[in-house]
């Protein structure tokens, strides 16, 4: 009886071994990229009802982040303003702008302009921003350069992994609570050993245990 | 393995059970015990699962394909005061049952999402009962009327007004049939009718029948005086047949808080209960008597004949030697004694407690006596029936109906429907499009009192304004004020000016600034009724029944009221304090009386089959599965109102794909909640509606129903294992650590109370004082909670606070009979009998709250594969939802079975309203997710923030966790171990303080303190 597989066939278990192997390895890097919020939410930056430009209002016009975000310092979750803050400048400039439209149909009808929530943690999550900014934590850190930024775009991934690094290591991240919504703030060279000294100093003690913020 | 120290059975003389086939030694019920869940009866075939499964998947690769865009609405023009995420609080009052019970409710971002006691006002001190809370979600309740209707047709509201401007000509007669309402606006439009119709006759309509405790002092004093006792300082309470303790007690917060000081060891005074079913009253006496309704009459005369308030009655009673010895101890109290009646009892009864308390000289003492103001009043059955009869006479032009529902409550021999289908017009605002509205002409939906402006006045007098957190949900919902104010003159007012209107000269001068620390406040200082002195007491004719047959005793139901409570889903799932029955209504009677009619109720693998009896009264009948309670009084059945709805369906069916399973689940699938559930028992009364019926026919049908009952879930071996200890003062004074002797030895401890010592094994290196632990900003603080069973009544407020603070779902019948109900806290329900007596006779009663223990060795975190259950630096076991798998091996773990776990996705079908009820800072937990309290840890570390923001330590006793700040009798105290000066500590101190199976050496960081009777030595 001649043989039904030729022998060169003899390979094929080898190469599928390592197809396998490959495979395994290729998918395993596959979920890791691709399905990480790095991949996924990194650089994400949908389009707003209205173009408002950040790199305009703070860096040109050098407006400060708690002008609008007022309420950042006390509650924990940073507040996008109210028609009303806008309606504070812009009752007498760009009245008659087209972009600015659903600005001013916002104040006339009392409706919400809907802007699209891009920085956004999951349900089971409890994060405070008063909690973070009281104690150094710049705005920057977690959100980038938002005065170089024509459409706002998440900068970091707000994984927990990459939350943990500042709460392991606070002292690498942390800068004077005056110079917190600073834009391209630079460390003095021996801000780790400054930092270190008031988190000594003000007890502050990034919790890594679960239930700081998972409940 | 570790095998547990079996203790010998330390008292001999004392047998703890919770259902009588465990008291039985049933095999069927040793097979279950310890076993958290009831296997279900129909479990999925395959096809379904492969169906179920198949959906699954197919959902799960869909779900993932795109980003959710989620939109951010902030206000064109912000409020003032109000921050996006920070709540505010709004001081408020509920009406209920004629008197306002003064609340603080949570609005988060607009939405009103807890309700608290408001700590301010003198009648409440910041308790609430079940029903303030449950108010919450009878806001967001789907089933909600939302338009007008006109015979049944949407109508406007200009429609409405245009009617009622034509009637207001003068010349007709119009009746108005009204819930008791204390309201001042209310009254002012009430007089104001009278301008522009030729007759009104007023009718309050309470559904349970006369107010007979008015009327009894009535009878007595001359004047309707209202009582407001004031337990904390009596010696000596006489209960009868009074549950003066229960929620659906008029003066509820009060007397609880008066209660629980009476209950202080320090100075305890004593409770006699003589009553026909069992109530948590009777569950706190110190004796209690089981005896039928209506031989109650009989026993007050005989005590006033004994106390010298009345004739002697003849003869010696088989209850001789109790009503000697109340007798005698309330004679030795004298104006600390307190008698007082339920309102069950007829008038002459509480009449009767009236002279009793005169002759003990307590009036002005520890009974106050209140004028509100009223004038005589003629009992509600005639007032009611008289205007029946006119109205089917022809007399009546006009009915309205506010917040009432006589169609289905009102006596059926006054054939209310007949009597309505003879007048004209008649208007019906109530919340729901229920039995009454539709047999109306018109139908106005009411709003909630969180939606609209009113007043009210606290059953002290304090007035309290009614200040709404929220538009109507509904914007064709007008407020009770509102749709009489067009009767009154015509125009549609805006209910804030109606009620600035009433109460400019009410409030002090000058208006606004009174106006606005009444809103603050949430009262009106000062505004209390006044007491008043009363001379003789006139003795009344008290007729005794000679009666010995099968008296039916008309209640309100503890959970859902009258059934004003019944399509809160809330209340129908809050187990009955006594029967923990769910979702049903029963006919309760005593095991003797059971044996006499030859029902039963079947137990088999978990389940209750309850035979069906059917009870009949010229001509009616309802057939309603019987409960057999132990300590119920011999031929007496107790029946409860509130059941048996029919509310009409206003939401459109939910449309879902065919692979959506999640619908099966669904408890608002089938229209209102209420329908369905139970039987209306009303119909059965007589034309009075008396509350004790003596002539209903019984008779057992031979069929059976499912009873869903939580009375033995999480029911443990307590035989060998004590998990409630109790004693009497005597023995407390003698060891004042009795509670600490029946304990199992700990291995490698001898009765260590201090939380910080471990066992042997952890003595020096416990993971919880590891350098991760130590080196936290919570670390320095552990919390700790003690409950104090002698002064927790079993109200179930806790449940509930704990319900709606933490997001709880609820699951429906069918699923608390699987034993798959997810209330974070469960009130279990213990009988105590003395060995040598029959058992389930005359057991006592004692309701013990089991929260989470948050054991320092909590046996769940050690088998959790994903580790997904752990501990915080501050002695708290949490669940971290987000990592659990659901492999359910942490509640196979717990010894204390406290952990729920979700079967189904119950957050994904609950209506868009009811989402609204949702507490945003608790997480809300999806289907495969284990959860169990949490110790409140969204207010712990809310209070941590808030002190660290503010740069201050927590302050002594800071937080306070839901169920804590609820309660009405302060039984739970929560705190900060490390602090030796905390409540918590102290109490943890307390010789009677105990730990629940401490012979595991788990550690609970829940300590329970020993209950304490003060039985009198007279009555063995």
């Amino acid at each position: 009886m001649s043989q039904v597989f030729p022998r060169k066939a003899n390979t094929l278990p080898h190469f599928s071994l390592i197809g396998v192997l490959l495979g395994g390895l290729v998918s395993v890097a596959f979920v890791w990229y691709y399905f990480s919020p790095e991949y996924t939410d990194v650089g994400y930056a949908p389009e707003q009802p209205v173009p408002y430009s950040h790199r305009l209002h703070v860096d040109q016009l050098g407006m400060d982040c708690r002008y609008c975000h007022s309420a950042v310092e006390v509650a924990d979750i940073s507040n996008i303003p109210p028609t009303q803050t806008c309606m504070n400048c812009h009752g007498t400039v760009l009245t008659q702008s087209i972009d600015l439209m659903p600005v001013h149909e916002s104040w006339s009808s009392g409706e919400s302009v809907p802007w699209v929530k891009v920085h956004s943690l999951p349900d089971y999550v409890r994060f405070s921003h008063a909690a973070h900014v009281s104690v150094g934590v710049g705005c920057e850190t977690c959100h980038g350069r938002v005065d170089q930024m024509e459409v706002v775009r998440q900068e970091e991934p707000l994984s927990m992994g990459w939350c943990l690094e500042c709460h392991r290591e606070p002292e690498q991240y942390l800068r004077p609570v005056s110079e917190v919504t600073t834009m391209g703030f630079m460390h003095t060279s021996d801000y780790v050993s400054r930092n270190m000294d008031r988190i000594a100093e003000e007890r502050i003690l990034p919790p890594t245990t679960c239930s700081a913020c998972h409940y | 393995m570790i095998t547990l120290p079996l203790l010998e059975k330390p008292q001999q003389s004392m047998k703890q059970w919770r259902s009588l086939p465990q008291l039985h030694e049933d095999a069927a019920f040793a097979e279950r015990m310890g076993e958290e869940v009831i296997p279900a009866a129909d479990p999925p075939s395959r096809r379904q699962f492969m169906q179920v499964m198949g959906a699954s998947m197919a959902m799960a690769g869909l779900v993932a394909c795109r980003r959710p865009v989620q939109k951010v609405l902030p206000f064109a023009r912000q409020p003032e005061d109000m921050i996006p995420g920070i709540p505010l609080h709004y001081a408020t009052s509920m009406p209920f049952r004629g008197a306002a019970r003064p609340i603080l409710v949570k609005s988060s971002d607009g939405r009103p999402t807890k309700i608290e006691g408001n700590a301010l006002h003198p009648a409440s001190t910041g308790a609430t009962s079940p029903f303030e809370q449950a108010a919450l979600l009878s806001l967001y309740d789907p089933d909600r009327s939302r338009t007008i209707l006109q015979r049944g047709q949407p109508a406007a509201w200009e429609d409405f007004t245009e009617t009622c401007a034509q009637l207001g000509d003068g010349s007709r007669h119009l009746a108005v049939l009204a819930a008791p309402n204390s309201s001042v606006t209310l009254a002012r439009l009430r007089a104001q009718l009278a301008d522009r119709f030729a007759a009104v006759d007023w009718v309050t309509y309470r559904s349970e029948g006369d107010d007979t405790c008015t009327l009894g002092i009535q009878t007595a004093f001359g004047q309707p005086l209202r009582p407001v006792y004031d337990f904390s300082g009596a010696k000596v309470v006489v209960s009868l047949d009074a549950d003066f303790l229960g929620p659906t007690s008029h003066n509820f917060a009060h007397a609880a808080q008066a209660f629980a000081q009476n209950r202080s060891v320090d100075a305890m005074g004593r409770l006699y209960v003589a009553e026909s079913t069992y109530s948590i009253t009777g569950g706190m006496a110190d004796h209690r008597m089981r005896i039928r309704a209506s031989d109650i009459g009989a026993l007050a005369a005989d005590l006033a004949g004994r106390l010298g308030a009345g004739p002697r009655s003849a003869g010696a009673t088989a209850s001789d030697v109790f009503i000697q010895t109340v007798a005698d101890d309330l004679r030795q109290a004298g104006s600390k004694g307190i008698v007082l009646a339920g309102e069950s009892q007829p008038a002459e009864v509480h009449a009767l407690c009236a002279v009793i308390n005169a002759h003990l000289g307590s009036i002005g003492d520890t009974v106050q006596l209140l004028d509100t103001g009223e004038e005589q009043q003629a009992a509600q059955h005639e007032a009611v029936s008289s205007l029946t009869e006119r109205m089917r006479a022809g007399e009546i032009d006009a009915v309205m109906m506010l917040g009432v529902n006589p169609a289905y409550d009102a006596p059926t021999e006054l054939d209310f429907a007949g009597a309505l289908a003879s007048v004209p017009l008649s208007v019906h605002v109530d919340m729901h499009r229920n039995e009454t509205a539709r047999l109306a002409t018109w139908h106005i939906p009411a709003t909630h009192f969180l939606e609209a402006w009113g007043d009210s006045r606290a059953y002290d007098g304090t007035l309290a304004i009614v200040q709404p957190l929220v538009a109507p949900l509904h914007e064709n919902a007008r407020s009770e004020i509102e749709v009489l104010a067009v009767l009154a003159t015509r125009n549609t007012q805006n209910a804030y000016e109606l009620v600035r209107d009433a109460l400019r000269g009410v409030l002090p001068e000058p208006f606004e600034a009174g106006w606005r620390q009444a809103l603050h406040d949430g009262f009106v200082d000062g505004t209390a009724y006044p007491s008043v002195a009363v001379t003789d007491a006139t003795l009344p004719d008290v007729s005794l029944s000679a009666d010995a047959g099968i008296e039916v005793v008309f209640r309100l139901d503890p959970t859902v009221l009258d059934g004003s409570f019944a399509n809160n889903a809330w209340c129908q799932e809050l187990p009955d304090p006594v029967t923990k029955i769910v979702w049903d209504n029963v006919a309760a009677m005593s095991p003797a009386t059971a044996e006499v009619l030859g029902v039963r109720a079947k137990y088999s693998k978990g389940r209750y089959n309850a035979d069906i009896l059917t009870l009949s009264r010229s001509g009616r009948s309802i057939e309603l599965p019987v409960w057999i309670v132990p300590g119920h009084a011999d031929n007496s059945i107790t029946v409860t109102l509130g059941y048996g709805r029919e509310i009409d369906n206003v939401r459109p069916e939910r449309r879902t794909p065919v692979w959506d399973t999640d619908d099966k689940t669904d408890i608002y699938a089938r229209g209102a909640l209420a329908n369905g559930v139970g039987q209306n028992v009303a119909v059965l009364r007589d034309v009075a509606a008396r509350a004790i019926s003596t002539d209903i026919k019984v008779a057992p049908s031979g069929r059976d129903y499912r009873i869903v009952t939580t009375q033995d879930h999480g029911v443990l071996d307590i035989e060998a294992r004590p998990l409630l200890r109790l004693g009497t003062l005597e023995e407390y004074r003698d060891n004042p650590h009795f509670a600490l002797e029946e304990e199992a030895p700990t291995p490698g401890s001898d009765h260590k109370t201090d939380f910080q010592n471990y066992p042997a094994l952890w003595e020096n290196s416990h993971p919880a004082d590891s350098p991760v632990m130590r080196d936290s900003n919570y670390y320095r603080n552990q919390w700790g909670m003690v409950i104090d069973l002698n002064t927790c009544t079993g109200c179930g407020t806790c449940v509930l606070a704990c319900q709606a603070e933490n997001n709880i779902q609820v699951v429906g019948k069918e699923e608390v009979g699987n034993g798959r109900e997810l209330h974070w806290l469960r009130l279990d329900r213990y009988f105590v009998s003395r060995t040598g007596t029959d058992l389930t006779d005359d057991p006592e009663m004692v309701l013990q709250p089991v929260p989470c223990q948050h054991c320092e060795n909590a046996p769940c975190e050690a088998v959790c594969p994903v580790a997904a259950t752990v501990h915080s630096p501050d002695g708290t076991n949490q669940m971290i939802y987000n990592r659990c798998i659901g492999t359910r091996y942490c509640a196979n773990n717990c010894p204390y079975k406290v952990r729920r776990f979700n079967y189904f996705n119950w957050a994904k079908t609950i209506p868009e309203t009811v989402q609204m009820a949702q507490n945003p800072q608790v997480t809300v937990r999806s289907r495969g997710v284990m959860e169990k309290c949490s110790f409140c840890v969204q207010r712990i570390r809310s209070a941590q923030r808030t002190s660290r923001l503010e740069d201050r330590d927590l302050a002594r006793n800071e937080v306070r966790t839901a169920c804590q700040q609820a309660c009405p009798t302060d039984a739970i105290t929560f705190g900060d171990l490390n602090d030796r000066e905390s409540d918590v500590s102290r109490q943890r101190r307390d010789p009677r303080a105990y730990t629940m199976l401490a012979e595991l050496a788990v550690k609970p960081r829940v300590a329970y303190l020993a209950r304490i009777r003060n039985p009198n030595a007279s009555i063995s």
